[in-house]
């Protein structure tokens, strides 16, 4: 028959599963945490919700997140495809070029080339759990895929501009982009 | 109630302790990890799981923190390098030369950041070296990182330029966008790992 566990034995007992609890908790919380910050930092200098918000040119004064690539034109779109779908869509660039989604958990769910030599896909439909394309939805040319995603997300367009015209002529292609709820087409 | 408390007591600590550890080992504590680095090429470090949702809670922490929004690799994949080629730390007041061959990716640069993985705080224009800048048929090309813009090489010829002007100490991330699959596959025997040559250092001022 199994001793009765002493007070110092329960002590230690409580103080390792306490430790690994709380351990395993703030771990999982981290990524959360820093997209919520980001998010929140993004909206702070300027970026609008379901809409591209080209970024300026990036510098060591305008850098907003943590190892930006100067060579490459970004522009952001902050969406939440929780109550509907999302049409997300950019268009090709004469170099390398991505266009790239991320959940509120960071991981990057979503990324397709929009190297105009390349000849991928650059439109997507995001839903949430469950969701399934209406035939009454119209969209011209070839189905887009569709990404199930839950909560809120971030869709991000790099394009290599290592000069300014170069940079200028990519965040031109901000008026040819959506990031729009796919009813308010 | 004297064993209440303590047993209170131990369930805060062992708390506290939990939360912090994780806080560290995320790379949330300075000093802490940084990058995940399961992978070493010639010294320049990855990890193969970067935005992949397959990545362990610690490697996506640490993405989080210091790579936030990084691609999953068959689209763009990341290394990292703090030391030159003799080990030890780069740092702003060293002059280093860095050389390497033609890279296989569609695209790539190589950019240097500060110790809170920032670019410099300096006006100099000259953050990353990338792709575009090496000469046309060469599959050679090297650059120079120092503080202040160096002279042309003893061929009289101009020499690209990274600035580490106000980065203190400091590393450079080789990034390659659309990498070739041989790399995905091989990285160990694709990458030819760029060398980071330490030519000088300014005496420290007394």
């Amino acid at each position: 028959m199994m001793s009765r566990l002493r007070p110092w034995q329960i002590a230690i007992g409580l103080f390792v599963i306490s430790a690994l609890v709380a351990h395993v908790w703030m771990l999982a919380r981290i990524p959360t945490m820093v997209m919520s910050t980001a998010r929140a930092l993004f909206i702070e200098n300027g970026a609008i919700e379901n809409g591209w918000s080209p970024s300026p040119r990036v510098t060591p004064e305008t850098q907003r997140i943590v190892r930006p690539s100067p060579d490459l034109a970004y522009s952001i779109c902050l969406f939440d495809a929780s109550s509907g779908p999302v049409e997300i869509s950019a268009p090709a660039w004469d170099g390398y070029g991505s266009l790239s989604i991320f959940n509120e958990r960071t991981d990057n769910v979503f990324v397709t080339s929009l190297d105009a030599a390349e000849d991928a896909p650059n439109q997507v439909i995001v839903g949430p759990e469950g969701y399934v394309p209406s035939p009454d939805i119209a969209i011209e040319g070839e189905a887009p895929p569709i990404l199930i995603l839950t909560g809120e997300g971030v869709a991000l367009i790099r394009r290599l501009a290592p000069s300014q015209a170069l940079h200028d002529a990519a965040q031109s292609l901000v008026d040819q982009s959506v990031c729009q709820p796919l009813s308010a087409g | 109630m004297k064993t209440l408390l303590v047993f209170l007591g131990c369930i805060l600590g062992g708390g506290a302790i939990g939360l912090f550890s994780a806080l560290w080992y995320g790379g949330m504590v300075p000093g802490g990890p940084r990058m995940g680095s399961n992978l070493d090429v010639g010294g320049w470090s990855s990890d193969w799981s970067i935005g992949s949702e397959n990545a362990s809670p610690y490697v996506r922490a640490r993405i989080a923190r210091f790579g936030l929004l990084a691609m999953r690799k068959d689209e763009a994949v990341y290394f990292g390098k703090a030391v030159d080629d003799l080990g030890d730390p780069m740092v702003e007041s060293c002059t280093y030369r860095v050389s390497g061959r033609s890279m296989p990716a569609r695209w790539w640069s190589i950019t240097l950041y500060n110790a809170e993985s920032y670019l410099p705080s300096n006006d100099d224009g000259a953050l990353s070296f990338d792709a575009t800048r090496v000469p046309e048929g060469s599959e050679d090309w090297s650059f120079i990182v120092s503080p202040s813009a160096p002279g042309p090489d003893e061929n009289d010829v101009d020499q690209a330029w990274v600035s580490s002007r106000a980065a203190g100490t400091f590393d450079l991330t080789l990034r390659l966008y659309s990498p070739t699959p041989e790399l995905i596959e091989h990285p160990k025997r694709t990458l030819r790992s760029p060398t980071i040559e330490r030519l000088s250092c300014e005496e420290a001022s007394q």
